[in-house]
C-alpha cells in the first residue's frame, strides 16, 4: 500500500487568550486516503475549523501549530516555506468556507476572482484561454449562462450561486484535497440539496480529489461520506466507517449526539440530550474531557485521558469503556 | 360553537406587504416596489396545540409570527384571539390582553438588554402588568428561573455571562412570567448545537404541558418541527401551501413543494433510501411573485393552468389541506 494522501500526527494548535492558552486541536492523529470522502463532525467549538485551517496552514496568528506533523502527498507541510505553502494551496489543496459572502471579494467580478486562481498558478496562461477555462468551470458547477455571468459581481448572485462560484474557484486546478468547512450550513435545505448533489457529481467526475467535509450535521456527512471522524473538545473521540458510526456508535459522545437529533422518520417522545455543555478549551477537565457529561464515567475516566485506539480494523475509539 | 371548543387563534386572509427599496419619489407616491412577504394566509391554532410553521428563508414565517405578536401591522386580514378581534384592540384593552401572547427569538442575546441583570429582565413584564412587592417579585423570578432549569442564584448576572442555551432559557423565563396563552417561538433552537437544542426542546415540551400553552413554533428544520408540533403548516414565498396533522404531513405530503422539501433533508436514518426531488432554479423574488401558483416555475408537476390560476388551500381527507391544482 502506498502512503496515505494526508496523515496528521499528534497535531496541537493553540491560541493565546486573555484567559490563558486555548487548546483548539489537542493531539489529533488522522489519515486520509486518496479519493476518500471523510466527514468531520462535532459540536461548535470542538476544533473542526481550526483542524482544517491547520492543514491549510491558515491558522490566524497569534494562534499557532505548536506540535505534530502533517504529511500531504509525501511532503511535510509544516516544513514548507510560506511561499511553497501558498503555491500548494489552490493547486493541490483547497478550502471552502461556510460563509460565501466573507470568502468572495465584493469589488471583483467572479470571472476575475476565479481567473486570479488560475493566473497565480499558471502565469503563462493567455486571456482567452483563461476566460474559456473559467467559463467551463462555472458551467460545471451549474451557473446558468456562465459566459454572460463572467463579468458579474458577487452581490448579483444568490447565496447558493455564490457557494457554487467558490466551489468553482476551489476546484479549477483539480486539487488532490478539498477541505469543505460547513459548505451548506448557511443555505436553505433545497439549496443545500443542490450543492451536495453538485459536490457528489464533481467528485464522480474528478475521482482523484479527496474531500474532508466538516459539518455539525450528521445527516449531511452520513449521506456524503465513507468515513466519519467525531471531534470533541479538540480530540478525535471516534473514527469509523459512516455506517458503523450511525448504526452502532461506540463512544458515549457519539451515542449522545445521535440520540439528541429529532428524527424525521418517527416520533421519539422526549429527546435524550447530552447533559451540560462542551468542556472549556482553556481549562480542560482532567481525564476524559467528556467525563462530566458521560453517563458511563467511572473512576479512571476522571484521571486518565483515553487515547484513540483501534477497536477492530478501521474503527477507532477513545474511551476507557472500549479499552 | 362554545368558546372552549373554538380555536385560540384564527388567522384569516392575512397579508403583509413591505415597501421595498425603491426611489424616494416612488415611495412618496406609494408606487415603489412592494415586498409580498405574506399573501393572504389563513390558519388556526387550537387550544394547547403546537402549530409548526416551516419554510425556507424569506417565505414569511417570521413576519407571520410578528403579526401575531402585534409587532408588525398587517396590510390586510384578520386575527382572532380567544374570539376577540386581536388586531383591532388598542389602548388599555390591548395592554390587558398583550400579556397573553409572548414571543421568543432565534437570537435571545439580541432580545435581552445587556445592561440588565437576569433578575431585572425576568421581572420587567411582572412589574408592568402586576402589582407586587419586591420580596414577592424576587420569589417569582426565582421560581420562573427554576422553571426553566436555571439556578436562581444566577439572577444577579448579566446576559453575556451565559451560554446560548442558557440565554434561551432566560428568554423563556421572561416569556412565561405572565403565564401567556400563546407562545410564538421563532427559530428558538436554530442557533444551538444539537445536544443543547434537545435540552431546550424538552424544556419547551414541559412548559407547554405545565402551562397549558398554545404555540406557533417557527423553524426551517423539519425534523425539529416534526418533534414538537401537533400540526404543521408549510409556507413558500408568502403563501401557505399545505397544512396537516404532523403524522399525515410527514407520511403523505400532498403539495409538490412539501414533497420536495421533505425529500431534500439529509437524514441519518434514511441516508440510503433518500431520493431528493430536485427543484429547478431558485426561489423567486417576493418583489414580483409568479402568477398563478407561486410554485409553478419550479414545480416538477406544473401544467399550463398552474401559471394562470392561483390554487386555493383546499381540504383533502384527514384534516389535510393543500393549495395545488393536482392535490
Ligand atoms: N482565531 C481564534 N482565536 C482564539 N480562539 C479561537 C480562534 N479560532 C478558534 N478559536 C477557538 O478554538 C476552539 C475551536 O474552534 P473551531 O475550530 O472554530 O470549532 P468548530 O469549527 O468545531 O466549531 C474554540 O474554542 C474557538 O473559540
Ligand atoms: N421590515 C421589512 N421590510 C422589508 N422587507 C421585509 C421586512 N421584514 C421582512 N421582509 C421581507 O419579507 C420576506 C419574508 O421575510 P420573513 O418573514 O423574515 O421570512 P422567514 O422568516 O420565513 O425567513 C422576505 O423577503 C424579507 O426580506
Ligand atoms: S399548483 Fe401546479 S405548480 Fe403549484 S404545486 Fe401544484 S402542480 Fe405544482
Ligand atoms: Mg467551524
Ligand atoms: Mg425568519
Amino acid at each position: 500500500m502506498s502512503e496515505p494522501l494526508l496523515s496528521i500526527e499528534n497535531l496541537i494548535t493553540r491560541f493565546p487568550t486573555k484567559r490563558g492558552r486555548l487548546t483548539a486541536v489537542d493531539g489529533v492523529s488522522l489519515t486520509l486516503e486518496r479519493r476518500e470522502t471523510l466527514g468531520l463532525v462535532g459540536e461548535s467549538g470542538s476544533g473542526k475549523s481550526v483542524l482544517g485551517l491547520s492543514v491549510m496552514r491558515l491558522v490566524q496568528p497569534p494562534g499557532m501549530i505548536e506540535a505534530g506533523s502533517i504529511r500531504f502527498a509525501g511532503t511535510s507541510l509544516l516544513d514548507l516555506s510560506t511561499d511553497e505553502m501558498r503555491r500548494l494551496r489552490g493547486q493541490r489543496l483547497a478550502m471552502i468556507f461556510q460563509d460565501p459572502t466573507a470568502t468572495l471579494n465584493p469589488v471583483l467580478t467572479i470571472g476575475e476572482q476565479i481567473g486570479e486562481v488560475l493566473r497565480w498558478h499558471l502565469p503563462s496562461i493567455g486571456p482567452a484561454e483563461l476566460r474559456e477555462r473559467v467559463v467551463e468551470m462555472l458551467d460545471r458547477v451549474g451557473i446558468p449562462n456562465a459566459r454572460q455571468r463572467f463579468g458579474d459581481y458577487p452581490h448579483e448572485f444568490s447565496g447558493g450561486m455564490q457557494q457554487r462560484v467558490i466551489i468553482a474557484a476551489a476546484l479549477i486546478l483539480n486539487p488532490a484535497l478539498v477541505i469543505a468547512d460547513e459548505p451548506t450550513t448557511a443555505l436553505d435545505v433545497t439549496v443545500q440539496a443542490q450543492i451536495l448533489d453538485l459536490l457528489r457529481r464533481l467528485k464522480d467526475g474528478e475521482p482523484e480529489t479527496a474531500i474532508v467535509l466538516v459539518s455539525h450535521d450528521l445527516g449531511v456527512v452520513g449521506e456524503m461520506c465513507e468515513r466519519i471522524a467525531v471531534m470533541y473538545a479538540g480530540n478525535l473521540v471516534e473514527v469509523a466507517p459512516a455506517d458503523d458510526i450511525l448504526d452502532d456508535p461506540k463512544h458515549p459522545y457519539t451515542v449522545g449526539l445521535i440520540a439528541s437529533i429529532p428524527r424525521l422518520d418517527r416520533e421519539v417522545g422526549a429527546l435524550n440530550p447530552i447533559p451540560g455543555r462542551l468542556a472549556d478549551p482553556v481549562t480542560p477537565p482532567p481525564g476524559c474531557k467528556f467525563h462530566a457529561r458521560c453517563a458511563h464515567a467511572f473512576e479512571r475516566c476522571r484521571v486518565e485521558r483515553p487515547v484513540l485506539k483501534t477497536l477492530v480494523p478501521g474503527r477507532q475509539v477513545a474511551c476507557h469503556l472500549h479499552d | 360553537m362554545t368558546e372552549a371548543a373554538s380555536p385560540l387563534v384564527e388567522v384569516s386572509d392575512l397579508t403583509v406587504h413591505f415597501a421595498g427599496r425603491g426611489n424616494v419619489l416612488g415611495r412618496l407616491l406609494g408606487k415603489g416596489p412592494v415586498v409580498h412577504a405574506v399573501n393572504g394566509i389563513s390558519f388556526a391554532i387550537g387550544r394547547q396545540e403546537v402549530l409548526g410553521l416551516v419554510g425556507e428563508s424569506g417565505s414569511g414565517k417570521t413576519t407571520t409570527g410578528r403579526v401575531l405578536a402585534r409587532l408588525v401591522p398587517p396590510t390586510g386580514g384578520k386575527v382572532r384571539l380567544d374570539g376577540e378581534d386581536w388586531l383591532g384592540l388598542s389602548g388599555p384593552a390591548l395592554r390587558r390582553r398583550r400579556r397573553n401572547v409572548q414571543m421568543i427569538f432565534q437570537n435571545p442575546f439580541a432580545s435581552l438588554d445587556p445592561k440588565w441583570t437576569v433578575e431585572r429582565i425576568v421581572a420587567e413584564p411582572l412589574k408592568t402588568h402586576e402589582r407586587m412587592g419586591a420580596p414577592e417579585l424576587r420569589r417569582r423570578v426565582a421560581s420562573l428561573l427554576e422553571g426553566v432549569g436555571l439556578d436562581p442564584r444566577l439572577m444577579t448576572r448579566y446576559p453575556h455571562q451565559f451560554s446560548g442555551g442558557q440565554r434561551q432559557r432566560i428568554g423563556l423565563a421572561r416569556a412565561m412570567a405572565l403565564n401567556p396563552q400563546l407562545l410564538i417561538a421563532d427559530e428558538p433552537v436554530s442557533a444551538l448545537d444539537v445536544s443543547i437544542q434537545a435540552q431546550i426542546l424538552n424544556l419547551l415540551a414541559e412548559l407547554k404541558a405545565s402551562h397549558r400553552l398554545s404555540m406557533l413554533f417557527i423553524s426551517h428544520d423539519l425534523a425539529v418541527v416534526r418533534h414538537v408540533s401537533d400540526r404543521v403548516a408549510v409556507m413558500y414565498l408568502g403563501t401557505l401551501v399545505e397544512i396537516a396533522e404532523t403524522k399525515t404531513l410527514y407520511r403523505s405530503p400532498r403539495h409538490p413543494y412539501t414533497q420536495a422539501l421533505l425529500s431534500a433533508i439529509p437524514d441519518p436514518t434514511r441516508r440510503k433510501s433518500r431520493k431528493a426531488i430536485a427543484l429547478k432554479g431558485e426561489i423567486p423574488s417576493p418583489l414580483n411573485p409568479p402568477s398563478g401558483c407561486v410554485f409553478h416555475p419550479r414545480c416538477p408537476l406544473a401544467q399550463a393552468r398552474c401559471a394562470q390560476e392561483t390554487p386555493k388551500l383546499r381540504p383533502l381527507a384527514d384534516g389535510q389541506w393543500a393549495a395545488c391544482h393536482l392535490a
